[in-house]
């Protein structure tokens, strides 16, 4: 199912961070795991999230380094820092605290 | 950006995408990344059985458009890559013309000619005095050498460091008089009252970077063991103590 992409905008940072929670990863390694954890829902524009990594790279919430992938060729993994790992806990906070206030709206409880 | 070996197809997405970034260690570094992306794509689709064309429309597909992701990464990079870029195109300019004027300044002046040194430095006793040196307008006048000759004719070098580099030769021609230890005094022929018999001649030799160095003749000293270099004008006041022989340090 397709979702209206406004959905996804305001949770890039938080999907990027949660990527990147179980180790380092590059670029197209997370857009594979995105698709594949999300069952396809979450298909950003491939190109989209290096502006993304780049200026969460800038922010220091990641750093990057170039090493050999699996295939035999270089590519720049990105792992998170302390400072990353603690906004991606506020991140995960607030999600959970607006999908339970959005699922609490839309299924009419009290 | 694009390698011998790069997939024309992609390369041109990184290259369309990249015209928006300035600095060309960072579009390499950029371009890699973006292009290493589409490379597994695209391996990943011929795998599953596209052909070539196929998969690399799709990989262009996946990637979107190129104009937002270029404006995006120029937006992130560009304020801290044209400060550096600006400061270091100022430093060059600067340091260019600064460079260009000290070798058209010397140049022209024949400040790179060093002329054959008088005979009177090899022939006579020459005496060096560190401690000899005095300012006047932010120019340091310092007497690197000084002796005598048996007629009483004193010989001495000036060396005079300019404030700055581009500063001007300072001008020695007025205002310099010799005074002896019996009161005597010995004037440029350019002052008044000028005595042939006792006179002070100061000129130009050549000029290095920093420093010009002049030579001076003080005619008529006789067998005086030292006499002062003066300056006296707008209340503006330097004195020069030149001893004459002694064994103070040897000469250059």
């Amino acid at each position: 199912m397709k979702i209206d992409k406004s959905l996804i905008t305001g949770s890039t940072t938080l999907l990027v961070l949660s990527l990147l929670k179980d180790g380092e990863k590059y670029g197209y390694e997370m857009i594979s795991e995105l698709d594949r954890r999300s069952e396809n829902v979450f298909s950003l524009k491939e190109g989209t999230l290096y502006p993304l990594l780049h200026s969460l790279e800038k922010e220091g919430l990641i750093v990057s380094s170039l090493k050999v992938a699996e295939s035999g060729r270089e590519r720049k993994y990105y792992s998170l820092t302390k400072k990353g790992a603690v906004r991606l806990s506020e991140k995960v906070g607030e999600w959970q605290t607006f999908s339970h206030a959005v699922d609490a709206v839309v299924r009419g409880r009290a | 950006m694009k390698r011998r070996e790069d997939d024309p197809t992609l390369s041109a997405w990184c290259d369309s995408a990249l015209t928006y970034v300035k600095g060309k260690r960072l579009r390499r570094e950029l371009y890699d990344e973006l292009y290493g992306h589409m490379e597994d794509r695209l391996s990943d689709l011929m795998a599953a059985g596209l052909s070539k064309k196929e998969a690399q429309t799709l990989t262009v597909r996946a990637m979107g458009d190129f104009n937002e992701t270029g404006r995006e990464l120029a937006g992130i990079y560009k304020p801290v890559w044209w400060r550096v870029q600006f400061v270091s195109k100022i430093v060059f300019i600067v340091t260019a013309l600064m460079l260009a004027y000290i070798l058209l300044v010397f140049g022209l002046s024949g400040g790179f000619r060093r002329p054959a040194e008088s005979e009177i430095w090899s022939a006579a006793q020459a005496v060096v005095y560190p401690d000899c040196e005095a300012k006047l307008d932010g120019y340091t006048l310092t007497v690197s050498r000084a002796t005598v000759d048996e007629g009483g004719t004193a010989y001495f070098t000036l060396d005079v460091k300019r404030p700055l580099p581009w500063s001007k030769r300072a001008d020695l021609s007025h205002g310099f008089f010799v005074e002896d230890i019996d009161g005597n005094v010995y004037k440029t022929p350019n002052a008044g009252d000028w005595d042939r018999e006792r006179s002070l001649s100061v000129s130009w030799l050549y000029s290095g970077p920093l420093a010009d160095r002049y030579e001076g003749t003080v005619v008529g000293l006789g067998d005086a063991g030292w006499f002062e270099l003066r300056y006296s004008s707008c209340g503006r006041e330097l004195r020069l103590k030149v001893e004459l022989g002694g064994d103070k340090n040897d000469g250059d």
